[in-house]
């Protein structure tokens, strides 16, 4: 469900630019941390410079960091220069935007602190005109998700001030709880203040436009989605490659491990795209309908015969772009024998009519060779070989490759004659890259999920029951894993691409990863 | 290939008797020869994503484009076929050039090349220009076109390009007789309506797009809201000789968009020739609405922005202001509605060049029913 401006305004009629949202407070709780400085003060900033903000739009900071309105609207215009990717920052606008932002110093456990939240949310509604839309956004270690959300049910902040008028929205950043108990409590907690419909579970990774052209790919096209299947496709490989270590961030990461970080969200985001049935429109609804569907087909993990569908590894020292890093124990704030994992490979196979016996490879670590993720399609080979058994080796299957970042674009490859006397055959590869045909920057994840969420529209956000269904298939292996501790933890060197485990996992089935 | 240098041309022939074997034939050897070529640094890349047609009416006018050309594949991959019509020029006949311009990408990636050809036709020639032009659009993409010259008026040899055109681009600030030339654009929108593929757009609706998001956005308000039907009174200054262009079409343009979405219908008639300040009657429901323009001289060489005030009737009014400040690239908003504190805030107001608006164009092909509809009450205001 989408909406406009809540008003009818013929001005707006036929705007070919982005629709901009009605005016609206978005309360920020977390403000003095990272994620805020880093990502949403930038991204709201560009929003507001693109006139894509409604006037009178305000930002509420709230967090322990004892700063007053002024003190807090320095730091941000700081943060607007460090962290700002786009263009120059010209100060007229950003003096104008600084003036829409507000702070509260509270504790989160503090329920008078909600009171005051609540005061300062109605009197920017009469002084700035925000109409009584809000949005609560948490960017706040996850620990503080069930208090804040308690708390905006108790005073009762999380009902639309006036019903069928204004709305209330609350954005959850990841990760979705920690196992599928934790997220179970988690929506449990959320869900009895909040309704789904009000609450955006943010993934930025399906913020990035290569993957929502994904979809129009798929759909938008009629030669694909009728080979899109058993008949034709031989396996999907998902590669979400990073270059970096855990950069300073061993605390996090210790808890976490790559298949919290990655997988469990981005990872099995891109999976059901690539998988979905058609929904029958681009809508929150249906979309989401159909990626929940997907993971519903995906079969349970064999723990019987772990090591044909699972690869677990750890980076050690190594080799990146020419400078000698750590191995994974050496990095700060990590133990010296830990078993948490930094790279993770798996083969999934998805129980229904389109994709039954074609493997999906999904992978996806740290220090790895290079910053990659691309799906690549492989197609089956060709049923006979009309130009004799000499040819056969050279005739390599079409393999479709879709690359999310960087140079994002599709290319396919294709066979075809060498000129030469003799028939001789080779591989061609046909691409397109975004960048080339379309030039100019997209918008960043951030600002179109901000926008989004602002229009009420979830398509790109993550429903309960998908977080759910992602995490039934990963929490027993991440229990196994816990049991288990260092054993069956494959080490792979830094600027490799993963384990040797990782190779095998494919060799047993006749397969490689293709070179990315 | 010269290091630090973004674009580079190729260029294949000289100057010729245009057929459309021989056209053919130098673009294949062009390609070959840039991919052989053995100092390339990086591969070449052939691309595509349209094929822009521009129209020009001399010889220097198509120097300029050509240069403009080379800013607008970079982000629009395409061959580009300029029409050079000259048709009081002798002596008569057809003749050509191509050359290709290559963007070059960030390190190791490959560098996009894109064809021009000119064909510049002299005397009675230009009345074979269509047979030379249409085979050479590149099958199955958008055929765009790009008017450079200074009327609009498009001559009847044009016919049948303009059947092949899926979208015609003007800029009506560059229009030498704005009244005139916009009256005729109307009636050529409205002659190609039916024919579901050539639609107009024009670089300076697209100029004024921030500015009409502005106003739309002051009436985003509960508050104000209820004001936007009470409209009286609009007043539309600026400096005259703008950059970008002459401003006086845009304020007709802004005017016939708030008649068309507000109800207003036109009494007053345009008053050609008296452009820089006069004052022209609507009616809504039959109350007054007076859009009054106050054209300034530039002084010193300072060409002033645009600024909007709207007023309503009634006491007390409220007022909703959009000034732009060319100095700082930014505009700012003030609305003042009776019992609320004033709302005001600035932003950023990018003015794209040329090249710039022509790149924004023709990423969205799509037809502008709003712009269309503004076209058709602006024809009428001018004959009210
Ligand atoms: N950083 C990123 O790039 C990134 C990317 C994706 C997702 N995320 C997610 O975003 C969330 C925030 O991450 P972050 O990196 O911004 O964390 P962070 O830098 O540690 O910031 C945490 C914020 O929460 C506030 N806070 C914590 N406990 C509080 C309490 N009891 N009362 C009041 N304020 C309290 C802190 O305030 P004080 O410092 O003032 O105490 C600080 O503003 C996390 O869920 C993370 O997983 C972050």
């Amino acid at each position: 469900m989408t909406d406009t401006a809540v008003l009818t305004n013929p001005l707006r009629e036929g705007m070919r630019i982005r629709k901009t949202p009605a005016p609206c407070a978005m309360v920020i709780f977390g403000a003095s941390g990272d994620l805020t400085a880093r990502k949403l003060i930038p991204a709201l900033y560009y929003l507001h410079c693109e006139r894509l903000l409604p006037p009178g739009f305000s930002v509420i900071g709230c967090a322990k960091t004892p700063y007053s309105n002024e003190k807090f609207r320095e730091a941000m215009a700081d943060a607007v220069k460090k962290f700002s990717e786009k263009a120059t920052v010209d100060e007229p606008s950003l003096t104008s935007f600084i003036q829409s932002l507000y702070y509260l110093t509270d504790d989160f456990g503090d329920v008078k602190a909600y009171t005051q939240l609540d005061e300062l949310l109605n009197k920017l509604d009469s002084e700035r005109g925000t109409n009584g839309n809000r949005l609560f956004y948490l960017a706040t270690p996850p620990s503080s998700f069930p208090v804040i959300v308690s708390h905006l049910g108790a005073v009762g902040l999380a009902q639309p001030k006036e019903p069928g008028k204004s709305w209330t929205r609350v954005v959850i950043e990841k990760p979705f709880g920690h196992d599928l108990e934790s997220a179970r409590e988690l929506t449990a907690t959320v869900g009895s203040v909040f309704k789904e419909e009000q609450v955006y579970r943010i993934d930025h990774y399906l913020g990035k436009e290569t993957v929502q052209n994904l979809l129009v790919f798929r759909f938008a096209n009629g030669i694909f989605e009728p080979i899109w299947n058993r008949r034709y496709i031989d396996h999907v490989e998902i590669t979400v490659a990073e270059e970096l270590g855990v950069e300073g961030r061993g605390r996090y990461y210790e808890e976490a491990g790559l298949l919290r970080d990655m997988v469990q969200n981005h990872v099995m985001s891109v999976l059901s795209l690539v998988a979905m049935e058609s929904p029958a429109t681009f809508d929150a609804v249906e979309v989401r309908d159909e990626k929940a569907k997907v993971m519903r087909a995906i079969r349970p993990i064999d723990f019987d015969h772990l090591d044909d569908f699972v690869v677990r590894g750890q980076y050690a020292d190594g080799w990146v772009k020419g400078q000698k890093v750590p191995g994974y124990c050496e990095e700060a704030n990590v133990a010296s024998n830990s078993s948490t994992e930094t790279f993770a490979a798996l083969k999934l196979s998805i129980d229904n009519w389109r994709w039954a016996d074609v493997p999906f490879y999904l992978r996806s670590g740290k220090r790895l060779a290079k910053r990659v993720s691309e799906i690549v399609v492989q197609f089956r080979r060709v049923p006979h070989m009309v130009f004799g058994s000499k040819t056969e080796n050279l005739v390599e299957p079409n393999v479709l490759a879709m690359r999310i970042q960087p140079n994002e674009g599709i290319a396919i490859n294709f066979n075809a004659k060498f000129p030469a006397p003799t028939m001789e055959i080779r591989p061609v590869k046909m691409e397109f890259r975004y960048a080339e045909s379309f030039g100019g920057e997209p918008p960043s994840a951030y600002e179109t999920l901000l926008l989004d969420c602002m229009l009420g529209d979830q398509t790109l956000f993550t429903r309960e029951d998908a977080v759910e269904l992602a995490w039934q298939l990963l929490s027993p292996l991440l229990d196994r894993w816990r049991e288990d501790g260092a054993k069956g933890l494959q080490y792979y060197e830094s600027g490799s691409w993963g384990p040797a485990a990782s190779d095998a996992l494919l060799e047993r089935d006749k397969r490689r990863w293709h070179r990315l | 290939m010269p290091v630090g240098k973004k674009f580079k041309s190729l260029t294949a022939g000289e100057l010729q008797p245009a057929t459309i074997a021989d056209l053919e034939k130098e673009l294949s050897d062009l390609w070959r020869s840039a991919a052989e070529d053995p100092a390339a640094e990086h591969p070449v890349m052939r691309a595509s994503v349209l094929t822009l047609l521009v129209y020009v009416e001399n010889e220097h006018a198509g120097r300029e484009t050509l240069k403009l050309i080379s800013q607008v594949i970079s982000q629009n991959p395409c061959r580009a076929i300029i029409m050079i019509a000259e048709e009081t020029e002798q002596p008569e006949g057809l003749t050509s050039w191509i050359s290709a311009q290559c963007h070059l990408p960030a390190s190791g990636a490959r560098q996009v090349c894109c064809e021009q050809i000119c064909v510049q036709a002299r005397g009675a020639a230009v009345k074979g220009l269509d047979n030379v032009v249409i085979p050479l659009a590149v099958p199955e993409l958008p055929v765009f076109l790009w008017w450079g010259a200074g009327r609009f008026a498009p001559p009847a040899y044009l016919d049948h390009i303009l059947r092949i055109t899926n979208r015609v681009l003007v800029d009506s600030a560059r229009f030498e007789e704005p009244e005139s030339d916009l009256a005729t654009l109307a009636r050529h929108v409205e002659r190609f309506r039916g024919a579901e593929e050539v639609a107009f757009s024009d670089l300076n609706w697209a100029r004024l797009t921030p500015c009409r998001e502005l106003i739309a956005q002051c009436f985003d308000f509960t508050e104000a809201n209820s004001y936007l039907g009470n409209l009286a009174e609009v007043k539309l200054a600026w400096a005259e000789e703008a950059a970008g262009g002459d401003r006086w079409a845009q304020a007709l343009l802004l005017t016939a968009w708030l008649a068309t979405r507000l109800g207003w219908q036109p009494v007053s008639r345009i008053v050609q020739g008296a452009r820089r300040t006069q004052t022209l009657e609507f009616q809504k429901d039959g109350k007054p609405v007076r859009v009054e323009y106050a054209a300034r001289k530039a002084t010193g060489g300072q060409p002033g922005p645009l600024s909007v005030v709207m007023k309503t009737t009634g006491a007390p009014a409220a007022q909703f202001s959009i000034i732009e400040s060319k100095e700082e690239g930014t505009a700012h908003t003030r609305a003042e509605v009776p019992g609320c504190p004033p709302r005001e805030r600035t932003v950023r107001l990018h003015v794209l060049d040329q090249v710039g608006l022509v790149n924004e164009e023709l990423k969205f092909p799509r037809r502008d029913k709003i712009y269309e509809e503004t076209l058709s009450l602006l024809a009428r205001m001018l004959k009210a």
